[in-house]
């Protein structure tokens, strides 16, 4: 086994930044809603919270920003893919393209399965976490189990719709999916860097090839590619197309911190057996290839 | 055991299905692993491990009961990093055969000017040669048969989203609904306004493992009476017995809104029912349902 480790590879990207802050904000959604959750709180009083702990995260990235990264050196060069392969980038960029329109608007929400829409309206409608049932509008009888009480992928849509005045229907089935399809890219993006670096040909045919997998892949209810196109504002497609091959991609690069983001992002959005879900069940094989190579390597010296 | 490699048969199926991009996926990893060129080993063994532990029943067993068992088979394949080893190792196969063609090209010394240009050419070539497996490895008929072609600006069905534009929805207080589960499916979709006695996909496992509330039988009985589900009576008098209960059930219960499908709304008894009892009157029809709304004169009549 080899590990590309390479200074180009390692360093932090915008699109590194794009998606830790994305993880970050599923981290603070999950903080506003588990407070507004014990606390029973309001919807309200919940979006509220997540709202100034937004804030806060952005001051102190400007903060950051300001005072630490002006201060590095700046970047030496940089490549421009788009000057380089002009027709690969943009023949990527118009599929990607399409995808955006077609998720976005040209076919009817794939909702078999999920209540998110109705979870979020239920929010919306009634100013309560939780506590309404979602398929019917009345009060639950019994209720819903913890295991999907502290999933907050409803909540974050639901204070999205509050913020910006759009539909449940809208953010659900057509801006969220849009988000983490996006992500998506910018995680194979980073994929891309990392398998070819500084092979800008090779990055851009490694995304095109991607943009077309995602294409012609809808054949089954688990692709990536049927996550992505229908339910993609379920917390399913987040897991297996943002954050199980970005922990991946983090893990064999050995960025700890990132891995470790993942795998707790997973958990708000996916019911994983007790916290262990996919992407800490893919770190954990990683990690004992790397043990199993040690000990061969080893022996093999002895 | 039968029942293990049954599970394991269906999940491994379902993840297939009609793509070969499973099938891909093997040969690009075989391709990756035999070549000696400069490949990510780790990445290469590490998909090699995943989908080896996904095709043995025994461990996909193991990884499902991980992953709580509670979902189907097909969701442990999830764990393979199909999009990524399937797009490197093309850009991989993509990079020998130009590599060989540059190379054919410079044993014939052609001029260097046009070799560029052929290059070119042969590298666009290739491209489509693999976009061409890409889409007859892929499929589109199960993107295309949950795809409903007439939609609205707000993504909801036409039919649907026109039926839902009659009702009148006050925010403070809603209104009660009862419809057939075509309508339902959209209805708390369409706004949190609406209650039902019932949500959709009333007897779908899945999504009732979601909540711990259960439909009694008299919710699942007004369910199929909405329908016309429910069994016939010998005799006619049972018959308008039956639909006098449930129209009275709904008067005193206080529903707004009962839509039935045209099909429905044309029985004789429904219909003569509805128009005996005057708490409901029709507010307005589309192509394939007619909405009846509260009798506002009758309810007046009643509170007086």
């Amino acid at each position: 086994m080899k590990t590309l480790r390479n200074e180009d590879i390692m360093q932090k990207s915008i699109a590194d930044r794009i998606i830790t802050e994305s993880i970050l904000v599923l981290g603070l959604a999950e903080t506003a809603h588990l407070t507004a959750l014990f606390l029973h709180l309001s919807f309200g009083t919940c979006s509220l919270i997540f709202a100034l702990l937004v804030l806060a995260r952005i001051l102190v990235g400007a903060g950051r920003y300001f005072f630490v990264h002006n201060r590095r050196e700046k970047d030496t060069k940089k490549t421009c893919l788009w000057r380089q392969y002009p027709l690969g980038v943009a023949v990527t960029g118009a599929l990607i393209l399409f995808q955006i329109i077609w998720n976005s608007q040209m076919h009817i929400p794939y909702t078999a399965g999920d209540m998110t829409g109705e979870t979020v309206q239920t929010m919306l409608s009634t100013d309560t976490i939780y506590q309404i049932n979602p398929f019917t509008g009345r009060a639950f009888l019994t209720g819903m189990p913890m295991r999907l009480k502290v999933l907050m992928l409803p909540t974050l849509y639901a204070c999205i719709c509050r913020w910006s005045g759009l539909s449940a229907i809208t953010v659900c089935y057509s801006v969220m999916p849009v988000c983490v399809l996006l992500l998506s890219y910018l995680v194979y993006g980073r994929w891309a860097a990392y398998l070819f670096p500084e092979e800008g040909k090779r990055q851009v045919l490694f995304v095109l090839f991607v943009a077309l997998i995602y294409q012609f892949g809808a054949y089954s209810t688990v692709t990536d590619s049927f996550l992505l196109f229908f339910r993609g504002s379920q917390g399913e497609a987040l897991r297996t197309c943002v954050l199980l091959p970005y922990g991946l991609l983090c893990c064999l690069k050995k960025d700890w911190k990132r891995t470790v983001l993942c795998i707790l992002a997973e958990v708000c959005v996916v019911w994983t057996f007790y916290g262990l879900g996919f992407t800490a069940l893919t770190v954990g094989v990683v990690c004992a290839l790397r043990l199993a190579k040690k000990v061969y390597d080893r022996r093999k010296k002895v | 055991m039968i029942r293990l490699l049954e599970s394991w048969g269906a999940g491994k199926g379902s993840f297939a299905e009609n793509g070969q991009y499973l099938a891909l996926f093997l040969v690009v990893l075989l391709f990756l692993c035999l070549t000696e060129k400069r490949v990510n080993r780790e990445f290469t063994f590490f998909s090699g491990v995943l989908v080896l532990l996904l095709l043995c029943p025994f461990t996909a067993r193991v990884l499902l009961a991980y992953q709580t068992a509670f979902f189907a088979h097909e969701t442990v394949w999830e764990l393979l990093p199909l999009t990524a080893l399937l797009a490197y190792g093309m850009v991989f196969i993509f990079c020998e055969i130009t590599a060989a063609m540059h190379a054919k090209m410079h044993a014939k010394n052609n001029k260097a000017a046009g070799r560029e240009k052929r290059n070119r050419v042969y590298e666009i070539l290739t491209i489509v040669i693999f976009v061409v497996v890409l889409f007859l490895g892929g499929s589109v008929s199960t993107a295309e048969a949950v795809t409903e072609k007439s939609v609205r600006r707000d993504r909801l069905p036409q039919e649907i989203g026109e039926v839902l534009d009659m009702l009148t929805i006050p925010e403070e207080t809603g209104v009660l609904l009862l419809a057939p589960d075509e309508v339902v499916a959209w209805a708390r979709l369409y706004s949190g306004n609406i209650i039902m006695p019932y949500g959709r996909d009333i007897d779908e496992v899945e999504l009732t493992a979601y909540l711990y509330d259960t439909y009694t039988e008299e919710v699942r009985g007004l369910h199929d009476w909405v329908q016309g589900d429910l069994p016939a009576p010998e005799n006619a008098e049972d018959a308008w017995l039956l639909e006098k209960t449930y129209v009275e059930y709904c008067r005193d219960e206080g529903y707004d809104y009962l839509i039935f499908t045209v099909e429905r709304a044309n029985n004789d008894l429904l219909a003569f029912c509805l128009e005996q009892d005057g708490g409901y009157e029709i507010l307005d029809r589309t192509d394939a349902y007619v909405i009846y709304g509260q009798n506002k004169e009758s309810a007046k009549q009643e509170g007086l």
